[in-house]
């Protein structure tokens, strides 16, 4: 049997209140509003639409979950983090809470509702803000006490990272075999592969490790969190190379400062690959890498530091040719003016 | 009680009563502990060929587990992919008896409907712009599942650049000016198509997905230089409104008739024009001097006007004084449309 094909009307809106894109800190919660209305006659049972929320990165487009007749059905690698909010009490509530927000949970975001052989569907694009980093003084390892830890965040653009966060990290496949105070004052860090020699390792599990509320004037290296990129990170370089002080001149020429390690790794989550190592304002040297390619940082990604000693502590001498990162921010060269 | 982390997947399921409150919603942890999914969907070919004017059938057959609940209404629809993995077309959407089919495709679509099982896409009176990749999806309750087709068309890959010289076109004036020559902006698969079979163009043009390329089969400096290995160089994404290249363009079998106007050999551009017309026919555009050319072997040593007033020749058979070494249209360029000195070709209906 054939019915007249009619060309659709709009009869089912969707529709995603927000802006795009939204801007969720890593670690954090994101509540998804999404309304729907149907303009059909009103018998029509509630529960009989269908709800579905997909996530779309550049690659792929996957389930998060599906409700219909107040079933939910959450997909595996969302199963402990998302839920619907009021479903299916509310059955027009099709509104999602996502929690322990990671790094790649960035993309977009679709509410779809299907009813019968309509549907409609709203997009919203989402940027999870924010990345972790150890940190380490050039005194040494396991050097500081929980308030020196906390200046050192500050000194590089950073606050004290909290335990989401770096769970968060964790997730996103963040790896470092040093304790660090978080700004709970618990000590941690993030292991995946426990067959590395990391010190006090004892199970077999991966996770983030924990030695729990420690006193004050216990010193330990440091997880910080830096939130956003203000101003902007750039590489020079010259012919000789910089030592410290010659890098600092050279920043300021350029109307700039020598770039904190927080912005070094705002640079690098924004994309910055530099193969060639360069002073920042702590006297650290690092390199942020993008690209994976076996001279630079033994093919690993992310930001590489330099240390003086095999054991991954010290910072090199002042005298030592490097490039350097200079960061320049609106207030920054306003200030470099008057030098 | 189940470890629900060694689910497949959760189905969180409330028994519901007529009247809704807090006390009477019990929930149930389903857990679907079995790999997989009840429901999927196959294309056998995933790849269909056809032309413009014809018809085509996209693949879609419904694999429906056993455990799946039995006579629940599933819902077919077909949308056709754009390069924004955002957005998609509607093409058809058909539940029970109910279809409705979607803008330029209304008319032109209906499902095979040869089983329960199968969803397979009938699409008739193709046009160049049905050309791309199409996605099944089959909704069955919580269970969904999809497919993508893709619908190939027989046809030829040309340049075209207009009568101010290279390089005039930013994206939008591209889609234009292939329109304009009764083609459609070309993918950048449709010119990897054409490299094999040869093509060699050493001018960039912008293809559909706002890539701008070119293809080189014979190396050398002034293309991307003489020792690299023979392709498709590549410029990448450019910018749609700031940036200008000229246009590969993609056109096929057209309905009509492709002529040389007989006994008329030095005309001007107005003359031809008026000539096409006492003949009942109209100045040929050069997308369609390339569909005969290419897809009809038409061979004509005659240099005529075209309707962009452009001066061409089709030759699809070698020889000294016309195209000695390579089946080729010939480009004598935009003259003076005051020039008596061409024939013209003209494009009338079918005979």
């Amino acid at each position: 049997m054939w019915l007249p094909e009619t060309d659709p009307a709009d009869v089912l809106n969707v529709n995603i209140p927000l802006q795009s894109p939204q801007r969720p800190l890593l670690g954090g919660t994101l509540i998804l509003p999404c309304h729907f209305e149907v303009c059909v006659s009103p018998n029509i049972a509630p529960l009989s639409r269908r709800i579905k929320w997909s996530f779309i990165t550049k690659d792929k487009v996957s389930t998060i979950l599906v409700a219909l007749e107040g079933e939910v059905r959450i997909s595996e690698s969302y199963l402990d983090r998302v839920h619907l909010v009021g479903y299916p009490l509310t059955p027009t509530d099709a509104n999602i809470m996502i929690s322990e927000l990671r790094s790649s949970d960035s993309g977009v975001y679709r509410c779809e509702v299907q009813h019968g052989i309509e549907d409609n569907h709203d997009d919203v694009r989402v940027k999870v803000q924010g990345i972790v980093f150890h940190y380490r003084p050039i005194i040494g390892r396991y050097m500081m006490t929980f308030e020196k830890a906390r200046d050192a965040c500050t000194q590089n653009s950073a606050v004290m990272a909290s335990p989401e966060q770096l769970q968060a990290a964790f997730d996103d496949g963040y790896h470092q075999c040093d304790a660090g105070w978080l700004s709970d004052q618990t000590v941690r860090y993030p292991i995946h592969d426990p067959r590395v020699n990391c010190q006090g390792d004892k199970e077999n599990v991966p996770g983030v490790r924990t030695y729990g509320m420690r006193q004050l004037n216990e010193t330990y290296d440091v997880y910080c969190f830096a939130e956003k990129m203000t101003g902007r990170v750039f590489h020079i370089t010259s012919a000789e190379k910089f030592t410290f002080s010659e890098a600092e001149l050279a920043c300021s020429t350029k109307g700039a400062i020598l770039a904190t390690t927080g912005q070094l790794y705002l640079a690098w989550q924004g994309g910055m690959d530099i193969c060639n190592a360069g002073w920042l304002g702590d006297r650290s040297v690092r390199y942020p890498i993008n690209i994976r390619r076996p001279q630079c940082g033994g093919g690993l990604l992310g930001v590489r530091t330099v240390y003086l000693h095999t054991n991954q502590t010290g910072y090199p001498l002042l005298q030592a040719p490097y490039d350097a990162f200079c960061y320049t921010g609106k207030y920054i060269s306003e200030l470099v003016k008057y030098f | 009680s189940v470890d629900l982390r060694e689910c497949v997947s959760v189905v969180i399921a409330l028994d519901y009563a007529t009247e809704l409150t807090q006390e009477c919603v019990q929930i149930v942890y389903l857990c679907m502990v079995e790999n997989g999914h009840g429901l999927s969907v196959t294309s056998h070919p995933s790849r269909v060929l056809s032309r413009s004017g014809g018809n085509a059938t996209l693949p879609c057959t419904i694999h429906r587990d056993q455990s799946l609940a039995p006579n629940r209404k599933m819902r077919i629809k077909w949308t056709k992919l754009t390069f924004d993995l955002l957005t998609e077309v509607d093409v058809l959407a058909a539940m029970d008896y109910h279809k409705r089919s979607y803008g330029s495709y209304h008319g032109r679509v209906h499902l095979c409907g040869s089983s329960p099982s199968d969803a397979s896409l009938v699409i008739e009176d193709i046009t160049l712009d049905d050309y791309g990749r199409y996605k099944c999806e089959v909704i069955d309750g919580l269970e969904d599942a999809t497919v993508v087709v893709s619908l190939d068309l027989e046809g030829v890959v040309f340049p075209y650049s207009p009568r101010l010289g290279r390089y005039n076109f930013n994206f939008q004036d591209a889609e234009r000016a292939c329109r304009e020559q009764d083609g459609v902006v070309a993918s950048p698969q449709q010119l990897r198509e054409a490299w094999r079979g040869g093509m060699d163009w050493c001018n960039a043009g912008w293809l559909s997905d706002g890539s701008v390329q070119y293809p080189i089969t014979s190396p050398r400096e002034p293309c991307g230089g003489q020792n690299t290995p023979a392709g498709v160089r590549t410029y990448g994404l450019r910018n749609k409104n700031m940036n200008h290249y000229d246009v590969f363009c993609f056109t096929s079998h057209y309905n009509g008739h492709f002529y040389f106007l007989p006994h008329v050999t030095k005309l001007t551009y107005d003359e031809a024009a008026a000539a096409c017309r006492r003949d009942g026919a109209r100045m040929a555009t050069v997308g369609h001097m390339y569909a005969a050319w290419k897809l009809s072997g038409y061979d004509r040593c005659d240099a005529g006007w075209l309707a962009d007033g452009s001066v061409r020749y089709p030759v699809a058979r070698p020889r000294p004084r016309c195209s000695p070494t390579r089946p080729a249209v010939g480009f004598l360029g935009f003259p003076d449309k005051k020039h008596k000195l061409y024939g013209v070709y003209c494009f009338g209906p079918g005979r």
